[in-house]
């Protein structure tokens, strides 16, 4: 499921049992954002140095099991 | 037989639980009854050479603190901070057809506090050892940062230790499941740190971008 139009956060206290559920509110829904940001930003990288490594496999002629035997590596 | 002043040298006991315990040779005692909880316990400074004593809690000793669904766009588990050990095991979430991360933070502690290292593999393709400082949480995608789980199958676990210190709190282990939208099952296993001084009081689980889970359960032990 998608966002929601007004997300929705659960507070459970342990001690007692007692749940609460309210409105997001403005800061929450704020860290939110920046949180997909942030994920965004790592997808991101992660994607962009995943395509060097193909380059450089590419580069090299062999495939990236050849690479990881050069290495040494598992 | 019953034990009585009339058949032999041993004291008597006086109340409901009390035992009468050997105290030298041909001699005994009364170890008054402990209270609910307690255990026998050896210990050679006691006239009586045992006493009732409370057992220590400790890493073994993990009781269920609260469990429930996943709602909303996350749960906050707070009054936590009488707890030295937490597992918080989170089973079958899903946020449906968005791809995003499944994020633990400390405190709703948000600030680059969260140090990991580990290993993963991805789908058997792509095995490595890899770490992280300054996370903003603890993910469980994380160095891939993106996952689209719709098969609601994925298994989250996450140990806490040191928990009530003023030190760091050490993010024991972290193990995850899950199979992506390629249906391929990934696993990561990982030890960190959070990285502040201040106790546990309160985890809360979300995800990356505030998405409303539509499926999932938590469970929560403690000691």
């Amino acid at each position: 499921m998608a966002k929601t139009n007004t997300p929705q956060v659960k507070f459970v206290n342990a001690e007692t049992g007692e749940e609460i559920v309210r409105d997001a509110t403005i800061e929450e829904i704020a860290q939110m954002e920046i949180d997909g940001d942030n994920t965004a930003t790592a997808r991101a990288q992660t994607e962009s140095k995943a395509a060097q490594r193909r380059a450089i496999l590419e580069h090299l002629k062999i495939t990236e099991e050849e690479a990881r035997i050069l290495l040494g590596g598992n | 037989m019953p034990i009585s002043k009339a058949s032999s040298n041993a004291v008597a006991p006086a109340a409901l639980g009390d035992l009468v315990v050997g105290s030298a040779t041909n001699d005994s005692g009364v170890l008054a009854v402990g209270t609910t909880g307690q255990v026998l316990t050896v210990d050679s400074t006691q006239a009586l050479g045992v006493k009732w004593a409370t057992p220590a809690t400790g890493a073994g000793n993990l009781s269920q603190i609260t469990t429930g669904s996943l709602s909303g766009t996350s749960v906050t588990l707070s009054s936590l901070s009488t707890y030295a050990e937490l597992l918080l095991l989170i089973n079958g979430y899903t946020w449906g057809t968005t791809t995003s991360s499944l994020i633990v933070r400390v405190n709703n502690n948000s600030g680059a506090n969260y140090n990991q290292f580990g290993w993963y593999d991805n789908a058997g393709a792509n095995g490595s050892s890899v770490k992280g400082t300054g996370l903003t949480s603890f993910s469980n995608t994380y160095p891939e940062s993106n996952q689209l789980n719709t098969n609601a199958d994925g298994v989250m676990a996450i140990k806490f230790t040191n928990c009530k210190s003023t030190g760091f709190t050490d993010m024991d282990q972290k193990s995850i499941f899950f199979r992506n939208a390629d249906s391929k099952y990934y696993s990561q296993t990982y030890k960190g740190v959070y990285s502040q001084s201040e106790a546990v009081s309160s985890l809360v689980i979300t995800t990356s971008g505030g998405y409303t889970f539509s499926a999932g359960t938590y469970t929560l032990f403690g000691a």
